[in-house]
């Protein structure tokens, strides 16, 4: 089933209206129990549209939900392109091309993924960076991150590693070695096995479906 | 002269612990603010990623101290009677400040953990906000149900609930309950950010709102003796603009996380309804000084619930309306636009109201000593409380204003313009709008800080004044012998 | 396109400011019996009124949002005196 946003604010609107009306007859508009039956009905009426609208929710933020990839997602190529029809950026899920040279399982890749979100949280990563836009602004937002063009223009080179996935994982090790500006982002002590799961959750997270956002990442505007 | 009831003790030691972190947070502002200037400054010592931290978390802890604080001092008079559970209470308050303590210490001092489980029980648990370990969630909740206990117990010890106290129950319930939708752990983050919001938009946008409604309608009720029945209508109006725009509101929130796309409409629709409850409070507002002429006996904080009433407006209504369409956030998303919005609202909202409650309490501690004499009437007023109110103000305007400033830079130059690339996101923090904006942020931020420090003074100092029968309305409250 | 999305931004800030000033300047108009603070406050409905009509004039918004956005302006011109009346009634309803 698909949900019109339209009917969702004109419904829930309608009903508390209408049963606030419907509860408070015999009272006067300005009486205080015309007032605490709205009260009550819209707290009521609008959280039961939202516990609905969670459940519907869910079937797109599941991990292999309509819009969130399975973990396994790492072993594959990712870009973000345009798409003509939605009118924005859509990530694209392409073929396999492994992930430090190996095809991850589905268990092995969902361990990977775990860690590479305890990490995050551990590290306090969004008390300076943004994830999906949400978090602190004293650093650029990771969102599409494992597409960013500078890894391949300047990190690579810098760090000496042949893939991506390498290069980013030395250079989460000691970004204190390999400044890129004044501002630089301390040294979090990364083992090796966590700086490859902090790699693995930025390619699983640029391919989470965020309906545009951010816009055309990577294309500077005509 | 009577006795303070036990429940109003605890709640002076609530706002004085709160005014104490009010003061810390401040400070790690401070540093934050040098940082986007010398990023060499504390580097590696007190990476920005723990002093912002401190920063926001700071300023939750305080402001609930502060609500708590309001509650325990309110609630007596309510009832007129002590809280029932008063000991138990005072327990959860040295429980609490200890917690505190102790995650402030492993914040500073620790820092971060590996990437296991026991890092996010014991260290922190790094989604914005709501750091705080599992073990200290826990206290927190643990604390919370304490003082609900003791609303609803003493409520029911008196054998009446009135309809200020009946939103607070309510209120309080889904407070605390919405807390627990921020314990856990998913390594999905579509379905943690989605949770988290419930935490951080329903505390901020709704209960907190409401919350804030109670406490302001016991406050008019002290400060300009408005009948209850006229203020606990006006709360049940406060309750269905906030809880009816404000819920659903949670939807520009779900713009970008992964979340389907009728969020979209739903968010951008509430959002522009959402400047309607402000609007109707400034009108409320209005409305009672003019009728009033201003001539209430406690200054200070008579100023500070205008000062929330404008503030809640400027900064949730007009700084939130201009960036909450989904056509714009896409591109203002996640830059200082935000970091404006969020400085201007929390103070306006929710720093002035605190004060404001504050200086009722300060009112009506420091006329107790005073015998009341037949033809004179006592204010409370000084110099130093305007100081601090005009310095404050200016200060926080300033730095929203400077904020903007650099988040419309940001908004254009690597959103819009530069693709929002890591090098876009430098080019951006490197041009002159942006770099000449944290200048002035930490301008006014300094500012802001000396002005605190004179609100500390005043809180410490300010005395009831005499004065002419006809400058006042009302009187600085008496409390009435106790049999 | 960044040069249409900063307009935007600041017709949408102007939008709520002038609203808020326009309310403010109603409710003291009306508060203290000053017929040309409430003149004044028209002014602002009107800045209201149009940065609203500014927002909508480029091809930003689809058909369906301009609409939308256009109804909130005109809701919004009459929220203050809607507003005004409520207070005022019910005070009056429970003061005497």
């Amino acid at each position: 089933m698909k949900i019109g946003w339209l009917e969702v604010v004109v419904a829930s609107i309608f009903i508390v209206i209408f049963l606030t009306l419907i509860f408070s007859r015999g009272s006067n508009w300005l009486e205080p129990r015309f007032w605490r039956n709205a009260a009550i009905f819209s707290g009521v009426i609008m959280t039961i549209f939202l516990i609905f609208l969670t459940f519907d929710t869910h079937r797109y933020i599941n991990m292999g939900g309509i819009n969130v990839p399975e973990p396994d997602v790492i072993n594959n190529k990712i870009s973000y392109v345009f798409d003509p029809d939605k009118g924005h950026y859509v990530p694209k899920i392409g073929e396999q091309e492994g992930f430090f040279g190996k095809i991850w399982s589905k268990q092995e890749a969902a361990a990977l993924i775990d860690k590479g979100k305890k990490t995050i949280q551990s590290r306090n990563c969004m008390d300076c960076h943004t994830l999906l836009g949400n978090g602190a602004y004293y650093a650029p937002d990771l969102t599409k991150a494992w597409l960013d063009p500078k890894w391949e223009q300047l990190i690579i080179p810098v760090v000496g590693k042949k893939t991506k996935e390498e290069a980013i994982a030395t250079w989460l090790q000691h970004p204190d070695k390999y400044p890129t500006w004044t501002r630089k982002m301390p040294n979090l002590k990364l083992t090796d096995e966590e700086a490859k799961a902090v790699v693995a959750y930025l390619k699983y997270m640029s391919a989470i479906y965020t309906n545009g956002f951010p816009d055309h990442f990577g294309v500077a505007a005509k | 002269m009577d006795k303070l009831y036990e429940s109003q003790k605890l709640a002076i030691w609530y706002f004085t612990v709160a005014i104490v972190l009010f003061g810390a947070q401040i400070l790690f502002g401070l540093v934050g603010a040098i940082q986007f200037i010398n990023p060499d400054f504390l580097y590696g010592v007190l990476d920005f990623s723990i002093g912002r931290m401190l920063h926001i978390n700071a300023l939750v802890v305080w402001l609930l101290l502060g609500f708590i604080g309001a509650i325990y001092w309110f609630l007596p008079k309510e009832f007129n009677r002590e809280v029932v559970g008063i000991a138990i209470g005072k327990l959860a308050f040295f429980i609490l400040v200890a917690a505190v303590a102790v995650v402030v210490l492993v914040y500073l001092f620790v820092q971060i953990g590996p990437g296991d489980i026991k890092t996010l029980w014991f260290i922190t648990e790094g989604r914005e906000y709501i750091e705080a370990p599992r073990w200290a969630d826990i206290g927190i909740v643990a604390v919370a149900l304490v003082v609900f206990y003791n609303v609803v117990a003493t409520a029911l010890s008196a054998k009446k609930i009135t309809g200020i106290t009946g939103v607070l129950i309510v209120d309080l319930a889904a407070l605390f309950g919405l807390y627990l939708a921020g314990m856990f752990y998913t390594p999905n983050i579509s379905v943690d950010q989605f949770y988290w919001w419930w935490v951080v938009h329903l505390w901020v946008e709704a209960t907190w709102e409401v919350l804030i409604g109670v406490l302001m309608a016991w406050s008019l009720m002290h400060l300009l003796g408005s009948p209850r029945r006229l203020v606990e209508t006006w709360l049940y109006v406060e309750v269905f603009l906030v809880f009816g725009t404000g819920i659903l509101g949670l939807g520009h929130h779900y713009f970008w996380i992964g979340t389907p796309e009728y969020w979209l409409g739903i968010g951008g629709f509430f959002s522009a309804l959402e400047p309607i409850p402000l609007v109707a409070m400034i009108i409320h507002a209005v409305y009672d000084a003019g009728m009033h002429k201003l001539k209430t006996a406690n200054r200070p904080a008579l100023f500070w619930v205008f000062a929330q009433a404008f503030g809640n407006f400027l900064g949730a209504g007009v700084w939130g309306f201009m960036q909450t369409l989904p056509q714009i956030n896409l591109y203002s998303h996640g830059t200082q636009m935000a970091a404006s919005h969020g400085h201007l609202a929390f103070f306006g909202a929710y720093v002035a109201a605190n004060l404001a409650i504050l200086y009722i309490i300060i009112g009506e501690l420091r006329m107790r000593g005073i015998t009341p004499q037949k033809g004179v009437k006592y204010i409370l007023d000084s110099k130093a409380w305007k100081y601090a109110y005009v310095g404050m103000i200016i200060s926080i305007i300033g730095m929203t204003a400077a904020l903007l400033v650099a988040g419309f830079e940001q908004t254009l130059q690597e959103r819009a313009i530069g693709g929002s690339t890591w090098q876009a996101y430098i080019n951006a923090q490197e041009h002159p709008w942006f770099k000449e904006a944290m200048l002035w942020r930490l301008g006014f931020g300094i500012v802001f800080f000396v002005s605190y420090i004179i609100l500390v003074y005043d809180i410490l100092t300010i005395k009831p004044k005499p004065v002419k029968e006809e400058e006042i309305e009302t009187e600085l409250e008496v409390v009435p012998e106790k049999a | 396109m960044a040069e249409v999305l900063g307009q935007l931004i600041i017709y949408g800030f102007i939008l709520v400011f002038t609203a808020g000033f326009y309310t403010l300047l109603y409710g003291l108009g009306k508060v203290f019996n000053k017929r040309y603070l409430i003149n004044i406050s028209y002014i602002f409905a009107g800045a209201q009124f149009m940065s609203g009509i500014a927002m909508i004039t480029p091809d930003f918004f689809t058909t369906f949002w301009k609409i939308t956005i256009l109804i909130c302006i005109v809701i919004y011109l009459f929220v203050p005196q809607g507003m005004w009346y409520i207070v005022t009634r019910i005070h009056k309803y429970h003061e005497h």
